[in-house]
């Protein structure tokens, strides 16, 4: 009787490579085992999957790769409970289900044609790397690019190889990669907390899209930063985390609501506009 | 219309049981829930107002969604959302009855159909009761329901003292009436069917004053409202528990050894964990927030979205709250504010 599919229903993927990259996170690199799904998945820059562990549970965690990519996807994971523990023993060959990909993800389409600035504090970067990983894909699209990576420390600047690796690439394609840290008197690098560093982009406050991704504590600043600096507020994005089980608006666990709308992050965000977020009480 | 004598209900019971299952109010332990029934004589319709509302004959307080076996670089699954049998919801109250409609609106929703909730509806017939004796913590009335509205039901009964008046409804309700078992009511019947509704709508209480309602939360999401009003509550959740229109739920994996399932189990947002992240981080921080969510959710998103309040004023929340608070006051205390 059932011509709808289960919306609850999981895809086998198999785990093909797990890379270390700071204390407690790794980047895992998944690739579906239905050649059929294989070939029609796809995914926006911004939006979550559901990734299951048999036995333990699902963790919602964003897709960090660039959806140019076909069959395969990563996903960067922080251990920080009883199933990103089990995650993080996974090995190449292991099986896991994975269902979405949920939310609505970055209006990259809207992007196109104006700068880019990309501001991740933390570990931030995991679902800003989707966008930055997107628009080097598609690199005649946008204007000049900036990516400010922020962290306390060098060794828990995530990505910071592959940042720093991306030195030539960037040069040439006018991508400026800032990274900076605030409590490492070791690090050579910049230091400063990342909107101390949005003078330096290279992106025209003026047609500039920015995604901002970090602990709830930094939007504020941020926001008063770019705003300072001239940045359109109607151009600024962030994405959310929260705690969500269902992923499809059913479940409760995600809801935000303000005085006229409500607000389910697993399908109207984790994305959300700069407008949305100070209207929008308890919502970061 | 039709009638059935009380002491042919037993019968009429049986004789559904033999090609539904059929789930009706049973007590156990003093708590009286909707369970499938395993003998007629289970069933009791004096009830006032079950402990546990029907919607767990659709979603469970706990139901496997799959079940899984692990071997060696392997793994199978087997989904449970197929529903085989057809059912019968019997006795269940106009109010609880009415909550399974806003349910559908979330659960049946265009975009994304969750099935588990969908097929037992789909499979179920209703019959629904009206109530006689409606008790002092009902407020149906507040939300265009009563004691006698028939909304969402395939077959309404009214006990009109020996005999049940039976309506059916829809085509559907029409195929439980047992031609052996019912017979046409009289016009005495009918009357006797007002009256008592007549009765039963004189002890309501006055409706609440709803008008404005969601405008007023509209322009309280900050307000000093709430500071004092979460401050006698224990947070245990038994408000949102037990009540017919609330639909969170929490998804866990439960196994052993190489064996398990998903389940999905109740949730409720009057719990501090219900929105704690992983990284620490609590959206939800305090009962204030907790306490505005349960309201606004209710009384203000909920008609933004779907055009209608969800609650259908069973008094549940009223009647087990630990602490007395009613919310009967407190969307009172708002329209006052």
């Amino acid at each position: 009787m059932n011509t709808t599919e289960n919306i609850y229903s999981l895809y086998k993927c198999r785990v093909l490579r797990v890379y270390d990259l700071i204390e407690d996170v790794k980047l895992l690199l998944f690739r579906f085992e239905n050649p059929d799904i294989a070939e029609s998945w796809t995914c926006k820059p911004g939006q979550f999957v559901q990734l299951s562990m048999p036995a333990l549970g699902e963790v919602p965690i964003s897709i960090c790769s660039s959806p140019m990519r076909r069959g395969f996807f990563e996903l960067c994971i922080k251990k920080t409970g009883r199933v990103t523990d089990k995650i993080h023993e996974l090995k190449p060959g292991d099986f896991v289900g994975v269902r979405g990909p949920y939310g609505n993800g970055f209006p990259v389409d809207e992007f196109e044609g104006s700068d880019l600035l990309l501001i991740a504090a933390g570990i931030g970067m995991a679902p800003l790397r989707s966008v930055f990983m997107y628009a080097v894909d598609n690199r005649w699209k946008f204007g000049n690019i900036t990516v400010i990576n922020s962290a306390k420390f060098g060794n828990t600047l995530l990505f910071r190889k592959e940042l720093e690796a991306m030195r030539d690439v960037a040069e040439a394609e006018n991508i400026r990669i800032i990274q900076t840290v605030t409590r490492d008197p070791d690090w050579p690098g910049r230091v400063g907390r990342a909107q101390e560093h949005i003078k330096h982009a290279n992106t025209d406050p003026e047609k500039t899209y920015v995604c901002v991704c970090g602990p709830p504590q930094v939007y504020e600043d941020v926001f008063n930063t770019l705003i300072k600096n001239n940045y359109d507020p109607r151009k600024i994005y962030v994405t959310l985390e929260r705690r969500m089980k269902c992923g499809v608006g059913k479940c409760g666990h995600c809801i935000a609501g303000t005085s006229t709308f409500l607000k389910y992050i697993c399908i109207d965000g984790p994305v959300f506009g700069y407008y949305d977020i100070i209207s929008t009480p308890g919502l970061i | 219309m039709k009638k059935i004598a009380k002491s042919q209900l037993n019968e009429f019971i049986a004789r559904l049981m033999k090609s539904y299952a059929v789930y009706g109010p049973v007590e156990e332990e003093g708590i009286v829930s909707f369970r499938r029934l395993t003998a007629p004589e289970e069933i009791r319709l004096d009830y006032q107002n079950s402990k546990k509302p029907p919607k767990e004959a659709f979603f469970p307080q706990t139901e496997t969604m799959f079940r899984y076996e692990m071997g060696k670089g392997r793994i199978s699954l087997e989904s449970t959302e197929e529903v085989e049998e057809e059912r019968v919801l019997f006795g269940a109250r106009p109010c609880d009855v009415r909550a399974l409609e806003l349910l559908d609106l979330v659960f049946d929703a265009p975009d994304y159909k969750d099935l588990y909730y969908i097929n037992k509806r789909e499979k179920t017939t209703i019959v629904a009761l009206g109530c006689n004796s409606p008790l002092s913590t009902c407020f149906c009335t507040s939300f265009e329901g009563g004691p006698f509205t028939k909304e969402g039901a395939d077959l309404f009964l009214t006990d009109i003292g020996d005999w049940y008046l039976a309506e059916a409804l829809t085509p559907k309700g029409e195929r439980l009436l047992d031609e052996e078992l019912f017979q046409e009511a009289t016009k005495a019947d009918v009357r006797a069917a007002a009256k008592v509704e007549k009765e039963a709508l004189a002890k309501m209480a006055p409706p609440l004053e709803l008008d404005g309602l969601k405008e007023k939360l509209d322009t309280m999401i900050d307000s000093p409202f709430w500071d004092r009003l979460h401050e006698k509550c224990l947070g245990c959740g038994v408000c949102t528990f037990l009540c017919p229109t609330c639909h969170c739920f929490d998804i866990v994996d439960e196994a052993l050894n190489s064996k398990g399932e998903r389940v999905r189990n109740w949730d409720s947002c009057m719990f501090p964990i219900y929105t704690l992240e992983a990284s620490g981080h609590n959206p939800r921080p305090s009962g204030r927030e907790r306490w505005r969510q349960r309201l606004m959710h209710k009384f203000d998103y909920f008609v933004a979205n779907y055009g209608r309040f969800l609650c259908v004023g069973c008094g549940r929340c009223v009647i087990n709250c630990p602490v007395n608070l009613d919310i009967r006051k407190v969307i009172a205390d708002v329209m006052a504010f």
